[in-house]
């Protein structure tokens, strides 16, 4: 046998969890060397003050078992994340409810974040989809995920800025998604 | 146009490490490399919101001072993962600063240069972990000394997944096939040695052995009279020399790495999942030391694990038959599977019943395997 003993570095989030949830420090630890660093870069993004986040992270670490004592979470990284990012909003409430809306308002993840549309979807359906999309958007979409363009080479292509391929990008897969469920809707009917 | 489920343009095609991200900030990967980075970034919101304020100027500050509150608990990849990002963050910090673009190649910083290379920052999806974990629940049963559990970091392939990994695979050629025996002189100057040098390698039931990851593998110095060295291909080449021949003759130094942290860095990628990389890293091994049994056995290893079933059995036929014999009994069950699956079920029938005759760990299943065949419509 080539392999030897199992260790915690390759046990799932959900197995970390459980493992927790009986009481296990090393599978707290575990968490942290995992996410830690992740849900401190999230902190910075929304707070753009390295103590709060810092701290933010740490509190949140400190409830942790609490927390999945309380909660059912079947996946730890996206629970994790929306744990983070609601607790940087509230600490963003409290200091300026104006800008919290601002910043709500251009962060907001994706409601509907199922992209199983996208990962099923056969050549043809793909292709009138990309169609439907406006110029800016298809294009963008066409030269980074279909022919594995990079942001930079995009942006080269198409003359707009990295920023706004990216933009686009994102804004292209979401009304991808909307329209392939619209067409799977059609075609149900 | 890439499109259906076996290779998804929607999808990355890997796990994404630390240094892919740490080199994707500095502006060095090519742009297909930043291209499967950037789908990580698309397809993961709380990597893509990590990224955005690890990038932000004093992030590295606070994230020097966070692993200071980390629970306490054996110290694992963590340690190295909060200075990886600390430099990280150094890096995205003089990037910004620079005003440069994501991929742009040829940007580094010595600093940079000393993160941790294998720690993981969004795993593989279920879609590229095919886990076949029967194979090593048995091991369970095996004793203390010998036991393994891990299960999650290794993958074999279910029958009818071959052409879909097949498809997905980007496997380099084979590296050329060796012309002699002993391994290639050194790069630096041999040590002066008191007793001499050792002899070729000698089947011995004794072997030092070490682990990586929890993968087993043959010391180098049972293999090798001196220690070897890897010399590194590729990379990118810093703005102030004008082509990579000019950077590696000014700094031979940085082009070259310790068998051993190659294959710490190459068994981290088997651990993970990513068999492409880990055969790439193993065949630059092979190029240079041919008759490598460590790196014969895992690249058919890989090699098997990606649908590449001829090469599978070609590669741990060597390790098989190597004068190290440490493999002997895994490279001949794994090869027996290889065959099966490359040339069907009678080609491997005298290979399966080779495993049951020697009566070793494998033999069991294999005479299961046997049955199961037989019996099967």
């Amino acid at each position: 046998m080539f392999l030897r003993r199992k260790t915690i570095g390759t046990l799932s989030d959900e197995d970390l969890v459980a493992r927790m949830k009986s009481g296990q420090q090393e599978a707290l630890a575990a968490l942290w060397d995992r996410y830690a660093q992740l849900l401190y870069g999230t902190g910075m993004k929304y707070l753009r003050d390295a103590e709060r986040a810092k701290d933010t992270v740490v509190e949140l670490f400190a409830e942790l078992p609490e927390l999945l004592a309380r909660h059912e979470v079947k996946a730890f990284r996206p629970w994790a994340h929306t744990v983070m990012r609601n607790r940087c909003l509230m600490l963003l409430r409290k200091k300026d409810p104006a800008a919290l809306a601002e910043e709500a308002l251009l962060h907001a993840p994706d409601a509907a974040d199922d992209d199983a549309v996208l990962r099923e979807a056969t050549l043809q359906r793909l292709e009138a989809a990309v169609g439907e999309l406006k110029d800016a958007q298809r294009d963008c979409i066409r030269l980074f995920y279909l022919e594995r363009n990079s942001y930079r080479r995009t942006a080269e292509r198409t003359g707009l800025t990295v920023e706004q391929v990216r933009s686009h990008v994102q804004n292209g897969r979401r009304n991808l998604r909307l329209i392939l469920q619209r067409h799977a809707h059609r075609n149900e009917q | 146009m890439p499109t259906g489920t076996n290779n998804n343009p929607f999808t990355p095609r890997g796990p994404l490490t630390q240094e892919q991200l740490l080199r994707y900030l500095r502006g060095e990967l090519a742009p297909g490399e930043a291209h499967e980075v950037e789908l990580h970034l698309e397809n993961d919101p709380l990597l893509r919101d990590a990224a955005e304020g690890l990038a932000l100027p004093d992030a590295m500050e606070g994230l020097a001072r966070l692993d200071a509150h980390r629970p306490r608990g054996r110290m694992g990849v963590g340690a190295w993962a909060i200075g990886g990002l600390v430099v990280l963050a150094t890096g995205a910090v003089l990037w910004m600063m620079t005003g440069d673009d994501p991929d742009r190649p040829g940007k580094n910083t010595a600093a940079a240069r000393q993160v941790g290379r294998d720690s993981v920052l969004v795993p593989a999806t279920l879609e590229q972990q095919v886990v076949f974990t029967t194979e090593l629940e048995q091991a369970t049963a095996l004793p203390e000394s010998l036991r393994s559990a891990y299960r999650g970091g290794d993958r074999f392939v279910r029958p009818g997944e071959d052409a879909l990994l097949r498809d997905t695979a980007i496997v380099p050629e084979d590296p050329p096939a060796p012309v002699q025996v002993l391994p290639p002189a050194p790069l630096d100057p041999a040590p002066e040695v008191e007793e001499g040098p050792k002899g070729p390698p000698r089947p011995s039931a004794s072997r030092k052995l070490m682990f990586v990851h929890d993968l087993k593998l043959v010391q180098p110095d049972e293999l090798y009279p001196v220690d070897p060295v890897l010399q590194l291909a590729g990379g990118s080449v810093e703005a102030r020399y004008g082509d990579a021949r000019a950077q590696a003759d000014a700094r031979p130094e940085d082009r070259r790495e310790p068998y051993e942290r190659f294959f710490r860095t190459a068994m981290g990628k088997f651990a993970r999942g990513d068999r492409q990389g880990c055969l790439t890293d193993l065949f630059t091994v092979l190029e240079q030391y041919p008759d490598d049994v460590n790196a014969h056995f895992y690249a058919g290893l890989c090699c098997y694990d990606l649908g590449l079933f001829p090469r599978a059995a070609r590669l741990l036929d060597r390790a098989r038959t190597h004068q190290v014999d440490t493999f002997a009994e895994e490279a001949e069950w794994y090869r027996a599977l290889s065959v099966e699956r490359a040339s069907g079920r009678e080609a491997a029938l005298p290979l399966l019943n080779a495993v049951v005759a020697r009566g070793g760990f494998y033999a069991e299943r294999a005479r299961k395997h046997v049955a199961v065949e037989a019996t099967a419509p």
